[in-house]
């Protein structure tokens, strides 16, 4: 029985989308290096340092399972096996959290 | 039966399906080491005393940013090494895997820059726990670099003796490209929690 080892809508992405990611991607890491020295001398940010760089780090996160990794064009069957690590790997992140009681 | 048209009852080449699974087994891997270090690192950020190495002291945000840069590109240099086995077009498979390799090297030159700066400041595997967990994460994660770095090369090196075949190689390639973006992944997460968290305002 023969199936296919990618889906087709993988090869619809073109060098531009590509290459628009990494641009993003690029301009988030930039941000997320300069953020931590302007937040010394602007007191009203620190309240945001976590949240924010948390949800930057997820959003370059989740361009690269999607787009480079082609996760959003495949089947169930790989999304569940990968969400299934991944939902492990963040209970055992939120357990230990709460069994140390501890952040930096 | 070649080895693309291969029985699956998943509907999935089983060699991808394979891959998705280390990947996950992976994410619970550095889920705990990423845990671990963050544990050891904020007991150690609340010692006091002289000698005790805290890791907002040591650590070198604007190298790391670099490193970072880099195995970003690498990603991008990987998914156009795919995109060149997709087509069957050897020279740009070979020029982009070559290249990909080559920013995983860039990669891993940062990280024995870092933990030869790190060392000669006082800082081992065996310092103090936050030593320990930090060498174990971005180590581990480098060893996962150094491997992908290696089947990069060999998969660069053999293009020159057997020809490319794109029905045939490209699961292979994007097999491979699978678990570099996964590298890849994994330390855009420990840049953020092990790199910039340590530097939130007190």
């Amino acid at each position: 029985m023969a199936h296919a080892t990618s889906s087709d809508a993988e090869h619809k992405h073109t060098a531009k989308q590509y290459i628009q990611i990494a641009v993003i991607l690029a301009a988030i890491t930039l941000f997320e290096v300069i953020y931590p020295y302007a937040t010394n001398s602007i007191v009203a940010l620190h309240g945001f340092y976590y949240p924010l760089l948390g949800i930057l780090s997820l959003v370059k996160f989740f361009l690269v399972v999607n787009f480079y990794m082609h996760l959003r064009d495949d089947v169930l069957l790989i999304k569940q096996i990968f969400f299934s690590g991944l939902i492990v790997a963040v209970c055992l992140y939120v357990a230990l959290y709460f069994l140390f009681r501890i952040f930096i | 039966m070649d080895s693309v048209q291969h029985t699956t009852t998943t509907g999935v080449d089983n060699r991808k399906m394979a891959m998705w699974i280390v990947i996950a087994s992976e994410c619970m891997l550095f889920g705990s080491l990423i845990i671990n270090y963050i544990v050891q690192a904020a007991r150690v950020m609340k010692l006091e005393g002289i000698g005790v190495i805290k890791p907002s002291q040591i650590i070198n945000v604007p190298i790391t940013s670099a490193s970072t840069f880099v195995l970003l590109m690498s990603s991008v240099a990987m998914v156009f090494c795919l995109k060149g086995a997709r087509e069957g077009n050897v020279k740009s498979f070979r020029t982009w895997s070559f290249l990909t390799a080559g920013l995983g090297a860039i990669f891993l030159g940062f990280q024995v820059y870092e933990f030869t700066v790190f060392y000669l400041e006082g800082l081992g595997m065996t310092t103090n726990t936050f030593g320990s967990a930090f060498f174990t994460l971005t180590g581990t994660h480098g060893a996962h670099v150094l491997v992908g770095v290696v089947i990069l090369l060999t998969a660069g090196i053999w293009s020159f003796y057997k020809p490319l075949d794109k029905d045939k190689h490209s699961p292979v390639i994007e097999t491979i490209g699978l678990y570099w973006h996964f590298v890849d992944v994994i330390w855009i997460l420990i840049f953020t929690l092990v790199y910039l968290f340590v530097l939130a305002p007190k």
